[in-house]
């Protein structure tokens, strides 16, 4: 589990929410603007509390392998109507910038850490926080792959790919992107 | 924490496996199955777009590459091969467009979104060309792609011999690019527009000659 699939997992033992009423719980800001939810309240509030601690993923427990090594996997996987993966934006040695972003890489070191260890973000174009889910989903919006679900294992899959690449980094939340 | 990761392992369907034939899966790594799974169990279940998530032959290839440097010569032939089958023209075969047309289709960033929670416009086209290029001369653009300043003049096409058979010959080479792209650069960053259908042949024309004819702004 990553962080927000953990606070699901908690919602729906000890608020008796569904696996569905989470969903929507965590959904409720998207797509709006200056949207203050409750989700993100609670996701900001949990993140804050590990502000000085180091990103420390334990890849020798085999769960947590596995799960970063689905989410590398699918990080490589070409599919969808524009041939896009993960990779195409974010890996590779070379610096590269869509229209006017700097665009970080995986496989430039630091890169990754600096940009996971600040979610959840406040977001400029929209005057309100996003959560490292909905940055998945706006991701796979952008490359015209299906819609994202929140809480789902492609989530779990990916933040283990991507928190285990920015092992080391310090977490300083929340933080700002345009 | 336990029940949720049951859950998780009921997601990828691994009920039924015994410790030992988990523990040697777990040893290879991960299954090209499982990873499918996951990606599939995450997406939202709305059977109009679903069929998106599928992957063809040349994509298959690519994902087993994190880049085309690391391609072995057979596999990049084999895409190649693969792609060029897939080229269409138009009605018309190779002709000059109209670059304002194409200058339009180029410049819209939003085309073939679908999300419902965004109020996406799955009709509308548009090939985000500068996401990834620079085109016209001061105008803002990425650098995922090679810059396409100037490219028509860069290329050596004038009003004297843009009707030539060379001349025709350079406006279907930056055609085939925009078709498909695999066909000439495989497993490119470049999505294979035309191949995909986010682009028709008409629309393609019209942007190579955006690109290459010389009244077009990209060559002023």
């Amino acid at each position: 589990m990553d962080l927000e699939t953990r606070i699901g997992w908690c919602l729906q033992q000890y608020a008796g929410m569904t696996p569905d009423q989470v969903k929507k719980f965590a959904k409720e800001c998207w797509g709006k603007r200056q949207c203050m939810g409750e989700y993100d309240a609670i996701v900001m509030y949990i993140s804050m509390a590990s502000n000085g601690h180091k990103i420390n993923v334990n890849l020798k427990d085999p769960q947590v392998k596995r799960m970063y090594e689905i989410g590398k996997r699918i990080y490589y996987a070409r599919m969808g109507p524009w041939d896009f993966n993960c990779a195409t934006c974010h890996a590779g040695q070379k610096e590269a910038k869509i229209r006017a972003t700097r665009l970080w890489s995986t496989d430039r070191p630091g890169e990754a850490g600096k940009a996971v260890s600040i979610f959840p973000k406040y977001l400029v174009r929209w005057a309100q926080p996003m959560t490292i889910h909905y940055r998945y989903a706006e991701c796979i919006r952008q490359m015209r792959w299906p819609t994202f679900e929140p809480h789902s294992d492609l989530a779990v899959a990916l933040s283990t790919f991507l928190y285990a690449t920015a092992n080391g980094t310090e977490i300083k939340v929340p933080g700002i992107g345009r | 924490m336990k029940k949720a990761l049951l859950l998780g392992l009921l997601a990828v369907g691994l009920v039924g496996i015994s410790t030992a034939q988990q523990k040697t899966k777990k040893e290879l790594g991960v299954t090209d199955e499982e990873a499918r799974q996951v990606l599939m169990s995450s997406f939202e279940k709305d059977q109009r777009f679903l069929s998106k998530a599928k992957q063809d032959e040349s994509q298959r290839i690519c994902s087993k590459y994190p880049s085309r440097e690391a391609m072995p010569a057979k596999e990049l032939q084999r895409v190649i091969d693969l792609e060029n089958k897939n080229m269409k023209y138009p009605q018309w075969g190779i002709y000059w467009g109209d670059w304002k047309e194409g200058e339009k289709v180029a410049k819209i960033s939003r085309g073939g979104r679908y999300s419902l929670y965004h109020r996406d416009n799955p009709t509308l086209k548009g090939g985000n060309c500068y996401a990834c290029h620079l085109i016209e001369k001061r105008v803002p653009g990425g650098t995922m792609g090679p810059q396409l300043t100037g490219y028509g003049k860069r290329y050596g096409i004038t009003k004297e011999n843009m009707n030539t058979s060379e001349g025709l010959e350079k406006l279907k080479t930056v055609y085939n690019i925009i078709y498909n792209a695999w066909s000439v650069y495989p497993c490119s960053s470049m999505p294979r527009f035309g191949y995909h259908g986010v682009l028709s042949p008409e629309d393609v024309m019209n942007i190579a000659t955006y690109l290459l004819h010389p009244e077009s702004p990209v060559n002023k």
